[in-house]
């Protein structure tokens, strides 16, 4: 279990970092929080051949609270956004979905534009951005760019980056105190990487019908990527009454669409000795990530209903 | 017996674990000799496939690389692995590193040794080679079709095909008011010791001598097995095993460890290999993985009339040579009736090959297999009775009384005690209350269940046939400085022998443990021995420390008596003292520390030892055990296990179903493993135990697709569980010591894997009994679970 050899240059700027991506070309990769490449190299099941280890990026640890919300530097780790009062007053969403990744040791190192990056099927922060409509600020040979979250992930472990391309920085709303918010998810185990996750927001009207609700769901979509429910648009204007909430959890059956083929196709990798491995922690079927999905977010919403009205 | 504070039946703290827990322990793959190669293992991609060509050419030229080893060119070096057990099954001729054909993802092909891990394995990846695959016998199905065979020379690929019948069967079934048949299955898993296997071998070309350092559980064995393979001179062979990382029977074997050995006998150079979690999940041992189907035949009042267990393993590539795990199918067959009075029984066991990889111990061996399908039956009787779970073993359990109890199947139970331990396990679990609040619950829309298991747990067996028999010899040694050593084959690997047999010789010399030590690991050191595997220790090994201690105290009263001028029949032995009894005066007394140097030093031997008496202050004892026997009578019944520990364990447990996911809340456990060494141990074992079986019946599991791929061979997807998955655990001891060892106490250590599946899969059916819910396949994920209750095909106390 040792990766395969490569080349290490440790940057302390993005541009460094920039420049250093473009002169090794298409077989250099940045190594964040190692919490997900490391095992990947060490398993053989990537080769890359230069690593760019941006750790070094010191400006890129920070939390800082903006105009409308709050930007998050590509190398913030897990612990520090789970930590951060900030995080907590203008986005608790955010917090309470980072609290369920993986166990404290790796939130000490993993990062939040690793996570993003990798895009890890059901990966918590990806299913928040997606919900918030969060932007992804990223830099390469051509400066900056601004990716919302939609277009950010384009597939199981892909991303809209290009080549030399960088996450410096992640862009979240923020969240009124009227918002009701919720994150869940099934896991086979404490901390593990979830079947399905959820997150989702709720506002209400003063007569307590829906003035506007969303949610967002991890490792269902067919193209894995954190999807946003559509079915959620028909609770504006009524009440979350039971009937509301079973009719809400047959649409979002019907909507979300997981392919077990598909992802398998994605996930199964050779690593060394050329034997044949699984990237991802669990393969479920359609039907079982189908209930779950609905069973999870009517469930978000009643969390998020009661939040509002301050039983939680 | 004396009881001193430290001795027998002391919760003493672990003399072991201050250098576990600050890190100062020493593993094999701490120690680095100079010189020391690094081997790394070019394994099969391919489940089955014949080898057409190994092409090593490049792997050799790569700088730091010493030489590139296949299968066909170690032949020179050893011949096929030596047997480790053999009841009544095929063995197969195989070898460490795969020869003509492979016969399982991740069977050795070729090894490289370099100067580090990464360039060996830089090495491997530049090893070429051609496979004509084959077709792949990944089920039982596949097997008996067959659709390959493994070892052509069989002809089939049934590596054990078993049958009895004992009393009128068919007549029970005849005469039977009810008649239930289940197919129950198991996943397969394994016992994931945190430190996996290692090994060095160091082969010196002048003396011929080879010494191996390995994390094993078993050094005496592993050195016979050594020697065999190599066919090398045993007495030239010295095995080391240093701090063991944990064993759960997965390491008892010695095929991986020939590895190092031939490499470094080819080499005549130190080499080490240590093995990744990758190639530990694909071919360390497995176990489980079997379909019983039981049918019971019960009279008018529930009491078991017959049983009918017909057992179907799915073994892999084999459990003989590879690994020991065959004959646990075998065990379960003379278990199956566990803790129930059974008046006519027939078994039928099949072990068959497949491309899966090796079958070994696990906790449980078998034991496990006998109890999870029938723990699992009594409550799916019960359910279709409409009786409780409680009523249906009550009315079969053995009673108080019958022991020593001659089972249907051949064991005899030394001692025990269900129906109490059954009271104890309701009392405490409040099991009536939960019931009545579990109906509220399921108002609230919370599913609560409630599932008990009676667990029996033969310890110490002495199988005829291989590294796996029914003796443990130990000595007892004083120095001239009147401290204590314990010498003995009995490894520690984790259980706590460090501090449980200095106690025991603590208590039979009243002195302190920490002026005893046990000596171990080292097979130039201890005698020949076997080491810690089916939970012999505190049947055999305790029984030898035991016996050999009162001999060498026989002995230092003889020469004390001889100095002191009394009779030895007057003395005893106080504080490290020994004294004419009741006396305290200085005159009437002398020092352990005082006789020693007596004995070695000052004067020395003569004129202080007694005639007669062998000057030195060391005796050894070998346990046997008078109950075993060997021979099958003519329904092939055997005796092999001295004690049986008793317990029941309820679990509780909380269902979520709308996901299907499973929360244990907490186990209960009565439990009597006869007289107690150190309760704090016990404790230990049986929590540790049942975290095994939370694994197993939750969570663990070796999953192969049709393609004979393992597709979860890393820690990310092979899920053990963590403290988060494992509950409070609460246990209450009685103590049923066992008349057939000298102290009373059973080997106890898989006790709490045994019930614990079954007894989560029975409280998951009693938390969604609104739902039907029957547990079918394991492990008991949030899928299955709601699978199950989309299904709901029980319908609860009417068919
Ligand atoms: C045991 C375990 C459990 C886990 N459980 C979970 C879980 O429950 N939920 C979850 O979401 N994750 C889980 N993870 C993954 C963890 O969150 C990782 O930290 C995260 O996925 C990657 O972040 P990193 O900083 O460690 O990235 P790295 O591992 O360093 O990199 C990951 C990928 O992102 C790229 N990359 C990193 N930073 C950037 C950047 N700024 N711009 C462009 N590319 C970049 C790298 O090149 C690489 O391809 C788990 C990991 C482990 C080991």
């Amino acid at each position: 279990m040792k990766p395969a050899p490569f080349e290490y240059l440790a940057v302390n700027s993005v541009s460094e970092a920039v420049t250093a991506l473009q002169r090794y070309g298409p077989n250099s990769r940045i190594i964040a929080g190692g919490q997900s490449l490391m095992q990947e190299m060490n398993l053989r099941q990537t080769r890359p051949a230069f690593l760019v280890d941006i750790n070094g990026i010191k400006e890129l640890d920070y939390i800082r609270e903006t105009a409308n919300g709050l930007a998050i530097g590509a190398l913030t780790r897990h612990r520090t956004v789970e930590r951060s009062e900030l995080v907590q007053k203008i986005c608790p969403l955010l917090q309470e979905a980072v609290k369920h990744i993986a166990h404290f040791q790796i939130r000490n190192r993993g990062t939040i534009g690793g996570s993003l990056s990798h895009n890890a099927p059901g990966a918590e922060y990806g299913v928040v951005t997606r919900l918030l409509d969060a932007e992804i600020v990223a830099v390469g040979p051509d400066g900056e760019r601004i990716i919302p979250a939609e277009k950010f992930f384009i597939g199981h472990f892909k991303t809209d980056l290009k080549p030399a391309e960088m996450v410096t920085e992640v862009r979240f709303p923020a969240l009124s105190k009227e918002t009701g918010y919720a994150f869940l998810e099934v896991t086979r185990r404490h901390g593990h990487i979830p079947i399905v996750s959820t997150a989702a927001t709720l506002r209400l009207n003063p007569d307590d019908t829906v003035k506007e609700a969303h949610i967002a769901l991890g490792n269902v979509s067919s193209k894995g990527v954190p999807y946003k429910v559509k079915a959620v648009s028909r609770l504006y204007g009524q009440k979350l009454t039971q009937d509301v909430l079973a009719d809400l959890a047959k649409a979002i059956e019907a909507e979300v669409d997981p392919d077990p083929h598909a992802d398998s196709e994605a996930v199964f990798v050779k690593q060394f000795s050329g034997i044949t491995s699984r990237r991802v922690s669990e393969l479920s079927s359609a039907t079982y990530r189908k209930q779950v999905s609905s069973a999870l977010s009517c469930r978000a919403l009643n969390i998020a209903f009661q939040r509002i009205k301050g039983g939680i | 017996m004396i009881m001193t504070k430290k001795g027998l039946g002391a919760s003493v703290k672990r003399k072991e674990d201050p250098r576990f827990l600050t890190g100062l322990g020493q593993y094999t793959d701490d120690i680095e000799k100079p010189g020391t190669l690094h081997l790394a293992i070019l394994r099969s991609p391919h489940a089955h496939a014949r080898i057409l060509n190994i092409d090593t050419t490049k792997a050799k030229q790569l700088d730091g690389v010493v030489a590139v080893v296949t299968g066909e060119e170690a032949l020179d070096y050893y011949g096929p692995l030596a047997t480790t057990i053999n009841i009544s099954n095929n063995v197969p001729e195989i070898y460490a590193i795969a020869y003509k054909k492979v016969r399982y993802v991740g069977e050795p092909v070729a090894v490289v040794a370099a100067v580090d891990r990464y360039v060996a394995e830089d090495a491997v990846d530049l090893i070429e080679v051609e496979y004509d695959p084959l077709p792949v016998v990944v089920s039982v199905e596949d097997a008996l079709e067959p659709k390959a065979l493994l070892y052509e020379e069989w002809g089939h690929n049934i590596q054990l095909e078993w049958k009895t019948t004992i009393g009128d069967i068919d007549d029970a079934f005849a005469k039977a008011t009810y008649v239930f048949e289940e197919t129950i299955t198991h996943n397969r898993y394994t016992g994931t010791p945190m430190e996996s296997r290692v090994c060095i071998a160091d082969y010196n070309p002048a003396t011929k001598h080879l010494t191996v350092t390995c994390s094993t559980q078993s050094p005496s064995q592993v050195r016979t097995l050594i020697a065999q393979t190599l066919r090398m001179p045993e007495h030239n062979i010295r095995v080391i095993a240093p701090d063991v990382g944990g064993g759960y029977g997965t390491k008892l074997q010695a095929n991986a460890e020939i590895i190092p050995c031939v490499m470094s006998r080819i080499l005549g150079r130190p080499v080490k290999w240590t093995e990744d979690r990758v190639e530990n999940l694909l071919s360390g041992m497995h176990s489980r993985d079997y379909s019983c189907t039981l049918k019971v035949g019960l009279d008018k009042d529930y009491r078991i009339l017959g049983l009918k267990a017909k057992l179907i393993g799915n073994i892999g590539v084999d459990g003989t040579c590879q690994g020991p795990g065959t004959p646990a199918l075998l065990v379960a067959a003379a278990y199956f009736p566990g803790p129930y009075k059974i008046p006519a029984y027939e078994a039928e066991v099949l072990g068959v090959v497949t491309n899966k990889g090796p079958y070994g111990a696990h906790r449980g061996y078998g034991k496990d297999i006998a109890n999870y399908p029938v723990e699992r039956m009594m409550d799916i009787m019960a359910q279709k009775l409409g009786i409780s779970p409680v009523e249906i073993r009550r009315r079969n359990f053995i009673g108080k009384d019958e022991y020593p109890y001659e089972q249907i199947s051949g064991p005899i139970y030394d001692s025990g005690d269900f129906q109490r331990l059954m009271d104890i396990a309701l009392e405490k679990v409040d099991y009536h209350d939960l019931k009545k609040k579990q109906q509220e619950w399921r108002k609230q829309g919370r599913y609560i269940g409630v599932g008990m298991a009676a667990m029996l747990e033969p310890s110490g067996a002495a199988v005829f046939n291989g590294v796996f028999n029914g003796y443990q010899p130990a000595t007892v040694r004083m120095t001239p400085e009147g401290g204590f050593q314990i010498l003995t084959s009995h490894q520690n690997i984790g259980q706590g022998v460090e501090t449980t047999l200095p106690q025991i010789v603590a208590s039979v010399m009243d002195v302190d443990i920490d002026d005893i030590r046990l000596v171990y690991g080292d097979t130039d050191v201890t005698p020949y021995g076997l080491g810690p595997f089916s939970s012999r220790g505190a049947t055999y090994t305790v029984s030898a420390v035991y016996e050999a201690a009162k001999k060498l105290k026989d002995k230092i009263l003889k020469i004390a008596g001889h100095l002191l001028g009394a009779d030895p029949q007057d003395l005893e032995m106080v504080n490290g003292h020994v004294r004419v009894k009741g006396v305290s005066s200085h005159e009437a007394s002398i020092s352990l520390k005082e006789l020693g140097n007596k004995v070695y030093l000052w004067p020395g031997p003569y004129g202080t030892v007694p005639k007669g008496v062998d000057c030195n202050l060391e005796c050894t004892y070998t346990w046997t055990s008078e109950v075993v026997k060997w021979v099958p009578d003519e329904h092939g019944r055997v005796n092999l296990y001295t004690t049986h520990p008793t317990g029941v364990f309820v679990a509780v447990v909380e269902v979520d179903v709308e996901t299907g996911q499973v929360k244990i809340n907490k186990f209960i456990v009565s439990h009597d493993s006869g007289t107690i060494i150190n309760p704090m141990i016990a404790d230990g074992q049986i929590a540790g135990g049942i975290a095994h079986g939370i694994g197993g019946v939750l969570l663990e599991d070796l999953a192969y697709d049709r393609n004979g791929f393992m597709v979860n061979a890393d820690f990310q997807s092979y899920l053990c569980p963590t403290a988060m998955e494992v509950s409070d655990i609460e246990i209450h001891h009685i103590e049923c010591p066992s008349p057939f060892t000298p102290l009373g106490t059973k080997g106890m250590g898989e006790g709490g894997a045994i019930p614990s599946p079954a007894a989560v899969a029975n409280a998951v059916e009693d938390a969604l009994e609104p739902f039907g819910v029957r547990v079918k396949d394991l492990p008991l994920t949030p899928e299955r679970i709601l699978e199950w209750i989309n299904k709901g095909e029980v319908n609860h106390g009417r068919s």
